[in-house]
């Protein structure tokens, strides 16, 4: 889920919630490191 | 003039908001301002060509943020403060006709999301006390623009009605240990008659002691105080319950059934409430197709109600309403 809050002229708020390529809500898996992508990338990937 | 001037007979907060009298009434389809801006066209309350989900501050608030100074002096009798508090509209998609129930299951997903954004960031507020969503639908209801959408409610106090039921809560808990709306899920489990529909988080009934006829409430399982400690399952499981209990409501005589939808969270004033219990009720005014159960002398002067039907016969019609849950009330739909 996305949030963009902007100002309206009459200085009321407003907030676009957008979903479009913003996932399921959970949590994205953590990134690889990079030692560890590389060790990945020497012994190649596993088939999960 | 906004204020809130206090009732010393029921000891209760009375909102006076005058300027909501000058509020848009059913303006015609191509001046909704609740649709986007297009291009060339009149300047709607969204200025983008389209959107998915937004939110805003209502144009004419009962409750706002900062409030203007009260019209009147109060006395010793007659108490009067700033109608501080948040009022917000929730558009639920850019498409300007159709209802909630219209929505996809993904739509519905998202709203809860957002329903549980809304709650936390107004509940974070010093000076919010209690965060009620809540939709009024249809023209029997009295909506003003009938854009889907809901509205949020952020008041600087615990509104009687949820007080009531703290207080209830309280001393069931305190009597048998026991949560007042876990108990009263269970006996409904136990019964049977009254139950609506089902699934792995969630049970909508017809309570025992509906004072509407088509009066659903949707219990979640798990003892929550409020959509924040929902697992992401729970949350996919109260999208689908709702779009459940909504298309039985539009399936029962054919027709698009007005109702009031409420949410009950606990207040956000930073006490504990564990003995309370997140729920969601329906009261829709309908007692037959064609006719309203409207609140008369007894129920406005007496505040007791009058239920022309019982419940057990009320949620057989709408577990047979589709999608069926008539041989056993357990759904869940797809896609």
């Amino acid at each position: 889920m996305n949030k963009r809050k902007i100002i309206l002229d009459d200085r009321r708020y407003l907030i676009f919630y957008s979903f479009k390529d913003a996932g399921t809500g959970q949590k994205p898996a953590p990134a690889r490191r990079r030692e560890n992508r590389d060790a990945e990338n020497k012994r190649g990937r596993r088939k999960s | 003039m906004s204020e809130l001037r206090w009732h010393p007979i029921l000891e209760e907060w009375v909102i006076t908001a005058t300027h909501r009298q000058n509020r848009t009434f059913l303006p015609p389809d191509d001046y909704c301002p609740l649709c986007p801006t297009k291009p060339g066209a009149f300047p709607t309350e969204v200025p983008a060509e389209d959107y998915e989900i937004v939110v805003f501050e209502n144009k004419f608030p009962s409750l706002r943020n900062p409030a203007p100074k009260p019209s009147v002096e109060e006395t010793g009798l007659y108490k009067v403060r700033p109608a501080q508090g948040i009022c917000e509209v929730v558009c639920y998609t850019s498409r300007h006709t159709g209802t909630l129930t219209d929505a996809t299951l993904d739509e519905m997903r998202n709203l809860v999301d957002v329903w549980a954004d809304r709650y936390r960031e107004l509940g974070s507020l010093d000076f919010i006390d209690y965060v009620l969503i809540f939709e009024n639908k249809g023209r029997d209801i009295g909506v003003t623009l009938f854009h889907p959408h809901g509205q949020i409610y952020a008041f600087p106090y615990i509104p009687p009605k949820p007080q009531r039921e703290l207080e209830s809560a309280l001393k069931h808990h305190n009597r048998t240990g026991r949560c007042l709306f876990c108990d009263i899920m269970d006996e409904e489990k136990r019964d049977g008659r009254r139950i609506v529909a089902e699934n792995d988080s969630f049970v909508a009934a017809i309570p025992f002691f509906a004072r509407f006829p088509y009066e659903v409430y949707i219990f979640s399982k798990r003892h929550h105080q409020s959509m924040l400690t929902f697992t992401v399952e729970e949350r996919g499981d109260l999208a689908n319950i709702l779009k459940v209990v909504l298309l039985k409501y539009d399936n029962l005589w054919g027709m698009s059934l007005p109702y009031m939808m409420i949410m009950h969270q606990a207040p956000t004033d930073g006490r504990d409430y564990g003995h309370y219990h997140y729920h969601i009720e329906f009261h829709p005014p309908n007692r037959t197709k064609e006719k309203l159960k409207y609140l008369a002398g007894c129920e406005t002067g007496a505040g007791s109600y009058i239920n022309d039907t019982v419940a057990e016969e009320k949620a057989a019609e709408l577990r047979a309403a589709e999608p069926s849950t008539e041989n056993g009330t357990f759904l869940r739909l797809d896609g």
